[in-house]
């Protein structure tokens, strides 16, 4: 059996749209099994409840940012392994750098292509 | 109708856009109105963001191009770097303006609008507090994660469920000639359970027709482990013996190993600290949370507040909701046809369906309902174009923008507003020096205001300009011969000349909105959404429309009434009561005109019959009815009819065109016996009769 | 799921059985009454989904009809159920040697039947 079928992704953002196209593009991938938070606060509830594997997140949301999340998670001794890959509209260095600091498994830029959401998850788990 | 998930997704990306661009609006208010806060700069720079964000998705290049721009600027006040005065707030509106056309036009496919360049090159210019961040390619590794944390096995059902089955299927010969279809096999087995099937096909396959039966193809099905062994087999029964067939267990979850990394996950993984140390916990917690494999997003994760419907859906809702009305009003004339008693199980049924009937209508029509929010905004936008282009400083304010109106009735309304509204700008409002003389603040106030009243929307929209000059409209009229030289008209009246077809007083043609544009247009608009309009000015303080429309386009509650053999019907929102006509109450004057006097006032009165052209004279003067009316205007009028024969709920169906638009009429109706029905327009029947726009006369009664 | 039927059998109340089985089912029933009349209904109706036989019937035995309606060309794939009792597996040799898809215990199980036929019919 392979990653995709067993890969657990909790997918966050503040619009809808942003949230179909990336759950879309993760199921013509393969990966199946795929939460969906509309902000940090809910996502952290939901991970809570099921733990997932990756964390796929924008970065501009209202109350608690893209960071701010992953920042929280690593602190989880529950969740400081997951993998979090950010989506972003604007990858300033200043940014990234800051996530890398943080512990960000990985960055995308929107829009993306679904090749390319591929191999930057691939990046974070393997190749499947 | 194509299953493609993307263009759904389009579809409510540019549905988010209105309300993103609608979100926008409102951030930008509160910054002018200096009550923002740094979430408010965010909920701006998000808007934005997220609009080209979607817009890239999708190719939507100009979109993506003008939304790039503008969301650069706004990271720089985001950022603190641009520290925004009243000059870039004004800029930020109108970036905001453009963004909303440029979204319109990529949802319709246009051309994107003009002077997009000229507003960026603007706001790129603004001056900024702080160096600008430079463009960046950027630098970044990216890690590895461990799958085994928390528990979660790359097999989760490892810990307690069955390992999957791996079935190898190699049909014979004698399977294709036996009418066998691997095919069907194949779609069995998936109904089953979760199933993963690869072909196996040859490297060379021969082309001849012959060919299609020999069994050259073979599959592997890898199917979910809880799949009784007993129904796998039952799949191949008719042709396990005519196929090489094995049904096995995978061997690969034989051992489980929660906490075992990947094969290939490498170096530089961030999680080895915490595989193990976590393992244990983690076991605990996959045991008692073991996420299902294949499950998709939990359907109880979203619960929608709303709903997205097609418009087209509720328009055939309410056409049979409207059907149903003329049902049940069929179903009581025949029932009651039928001599079925008054007071019994049947009638009371009946009633009992009505009630039900009435509720199911309201409901649906509460559907098409929408707030007047956005078109408040887009008026908003009309002044600041207006206010810019004539060089006037004019402010809107707006009360009860979350009323809600049927949604067509709001797209036609959105014309006339936008007419009104710049002709309260352009002419209305005065010169910034004449205001001044008049000891006005420069700024000018123009509000929009809407609300539900007495079963109807008003909506009013008023401005503190130099109000109607009564004497120049009055002389105009005349001159137009629109009015008889020696007419005495009261003010209400002057006023409501503007109405009237080609009727503008601008002595100067401003290049913006030229003459002014015509009142009469605005006015036929309204009527033809069944409302009313009229203006009550104050010379020197300012001019005020009051527009009133029916809640829903669809239905009308009527009372029916007999009138010379004819049956119609008068709507009873506009009746106010009705009383049987007592000879000694009505006064003559002059040839043709009546008054009643009734509650202390002479009331014009009319025969319908006669006004309608149905018979000559007035009938009888005995056993007639009248119908008080509540005009438009506020003024009152009383209608004689020879009978009142029900009251009830008709659905409107407008005439057709052909018959051109009848005076006094506004549409037709079907009524219960299959029966036309004139629905009455009493307001403009009593103001095309003579002598109908005489407003009443207060008299103290006599002893 | 209109799956046309064809079923031959020469009892009237196996006939009947089947026909209120599959109808139940949704799905649509012709009957004849031995393989001959069958063979003729093939000739005038339109492919059916499937077909189901008996194997002992007057005239022309099920075996015989199975390979009657195999060599007519737009029936070579039709999917052919016959119906056999528990305990003769050499009877489902034969009938698969005459070109049968697959076949029907009798007396038959309903949930069996409708299983079957969705398997060789979809």
């Amino acid at each position: 059996m392979s990653i995709k079928d067993h890969l657990q992704v909790m997918v966050v953002d503040d619009t809808a749209t942003s949230r179909g196209l990336m759950l879309q593009a993760l199921d013509s991938m393969g990966i199946r099994n795929v939460q969906h938070a509309t902000d940090g606060q809910e996502a952290l509830v939901k991970v809570a409840a099921r733990p997932v594997h990756l964390v796929l997140s924008d970065y501009f949301m209202p109350g608690m940012d893209g960071l701010q999340l992953l920042q929280t998670l690593r602190r989880d001794a529950r969740t400081k392994g997951v993998g979090f890959v950010l989506v972003t509209g604007r990858a300033e260095q200043e940014l990234i750098d800051r996530g890398k600091s943080l512990g960000m498994n990985n960055f995308i830029r929107k829009p993306f292509t679904t090749p390319e959401l591929k191999s930057c998850l691939e990046a974070v788990v393997g190749r499947f | 109708m194509t299953d493609d998930p993307m263009i759904a997704i389009r579809a409510s990306f540019f549905e988010e856009c209105e309300e993103l661009v609608e979100s926008l609006h409102d951030a930008l208010q509160l910054m002018e109105q200096g009550s923002g806060d740094a979430e408010t700069v965010n909920v701006v720079f998000r808007a934005v963001h997220s609009i080209k964000g979607g817009a890239g998705a999708f190719g939507l290049n100009d979109l993506v191009d003008f939304a790039h721009r503008f969301e650069t600027v706004l990271d720089d006040l985001r950022s603190g770097r641009l520290v925004p005065d009243a000059e870039a707030i004004r800029l930020f509106f109108q970036g905001a303006d453009l963004l909303h056309d440029h979204v319109r036009a990529a949802r319709s496919g246009a051309c994107p609008p003009d002077g997009a360049d000229a507003v960026l090159r603007a706001l790129e210019g603004l001056p900024l507090a702080r160096a600008p961040r430079g463009p960046a390619p950027v630098d970044f590794t990216p890690m590895l994660i461990d799958l085994g944390f928390a528990g979660l096995a790359e097999e989760p059902k490892g810990l307690d469920g069955p390992a999957p089955w791996i079935i190898d299927f190699t049909p014979r010969s004698g399977l294709y000639t036996s009418g066998n279809e691997p095919l069907l096999i194949l779609r069995n087995l998936a109904a089953l359970g979760e199933a993963r099937v690869t072909c196996s096909v040859p490297g060379e396959l021969p082309l001849s027709v012959d060919a299609a039966e020999l069994p050259l193809l073979s599959w592997r099905i890898e199917l979910a482990g809880e799949v009784p062994e007993m129904d796998l087999r039952e799949a191949f029964d008719f042709v396990a013996d005519v196929s090489d067939l094995s049904i096995r267990r995978s061997p690969l979850a034989a051992e489980p190993q929660p906490s075992a990394p990947l094969a290939g996950t490498g170096a530089g993984s961030p999680a080895d600290e915490t595989g193990h140390p976590a393992a244990s916990a983690a076991a605990v917690q996959a045991a008692s949370n073991p996420p299902a494999a294949g499950t998709r997003a939990d359907p109880a994760d979203h619960v929608p507040a709303t709903v997205r419907v097609d418009l087209e859906r509720v328009d055939r809702l309410v056409n049979l909701v409207g059907e149903l009305v003329i049902s049940h009003a069929m179903l009581a004339q025949s029932v009651s046809e039928a001599g079925i008693a008054e007071h019994g199980m049947v009638m009371g049924g009946l009633e009992a369906f009505q009630m039900l009937t009435r509720d199911i209508q309201d409901s649906v029509m509460m559907i098409r309902a929408q707030p007047v929010k956005p078109l408040f905004q887009r008026m908003a936008r009309t002044l600041r174009e207006t206010s810019l282009a004539v060089g006037k400083t004019v402010r809107l304010l707006t009360e009860g923008e979350t009323t809600e109106i049927d949604k067509t009735v709001i797209e036609r309304l959105s014309d006339p507003l936008t007419h009104m509204v710049r002709n309260a700008v352009d002419h209305g409002i005065e010169a910034p020096a004449a205001r001044a003389a008049a000891g006005k603040p420069a700024q000018g106030t123009v509000s929009l205001s809407a609300s539900h009243r007495a079963g109807r929307v008003v909506i009013e929209i008023a401005d503190d300009g130099a109000g109607i000059d009564r004497d120049r409209v009055l002389r105009t009229a005349v001159d137009r011969g629109l009015v008889p030289p020696d007419a005495q008209l009261g003010e209400a009246e002057i006023d409501n000349l503007l109405f009237l077809p080609g009727f503008s007083t601008a002595s100067s043609v401003s290049s913006y909105s030229g003459r002014g544009v015509g009142l009469d247009v605005v006015k036929s608009a309204i009527t033809g959404l069944g409302g009313r309009i009229s203006i009550f000015a104050e010379p020197g303080r300012g001019t005020r429309f009051s527009i009133s429309l029916p809640l829903t386009l669809a239905v009308l509650d009527g009372m029916v009434v007999r009138v010379a053999g004819q049956t119609l019907v008068v709507p009873l929102s506009a009746i106010m009561e009705t009383v049987m006509l007592a000879p000694g109450t009505i006064r003559r004057i002059g040839r043709s005109t009546e008054l009643l006097h009734i509650r202390g006032q002479l009331v014009p009165l009319f025969d319908l019959g006669v006004q309608l052209g149905f018979r000559e004279g007035p009938g009888s003067d005995r056993d007639r009815i009248v119908i008080l009316i509540a005009l438009d205007d506020g003024g009152r009028a009383a209608l004689v009819v020879d009978a009142i024969l029900d009251q009830r709920q008709v659905v409107i169906k407008g005439l057709s065109r052909q018959y051109g638009r009848t005076p006094g009429v506004a549409a037709a109706t079907i009524l219960g016996d299959g029966q036309v029905a004139l629905i009455l327009d009493p307001s403009d029947l009593v103001r095309r009769a003579p002598g109908g726009d005489r407003a009443p006369l207060q008299l103290p009664l006599a002893g | 799921m209109d799956l046309k039927i064809l079923a031959v059998d020469d009892s009237r109340t196996i006939r009947d059985t089947l026909r209120i089985t599959l109808v139940g089912a949704g799905m649509m029933v012709t009957t004849a009454d031995d393989g001959l009349h069958a063979l003729q209904l093939l000739d005038q109706m339109d492919r059916p989904d499937a077909i189901i036989s008996d194997i002992n019937m007057p005239r022309l035995d099920g075996f015989g009809f199975i390979r009657a309606v195999r060599a007519i060309d737009h029936l070579r794939a039709v999917p052919i159920l016959v119906l056999t009792t528990e305990s003769a597996p050499e009877l489902r040799e034969r009938a698969r040697a005459a070109g049968a898809t697959g076949w029907i215990v009798k007396p038959f199980d309903p949930g069996k039947l409708i299983r079957s036929l969705r398997l060789v019919a979809g």
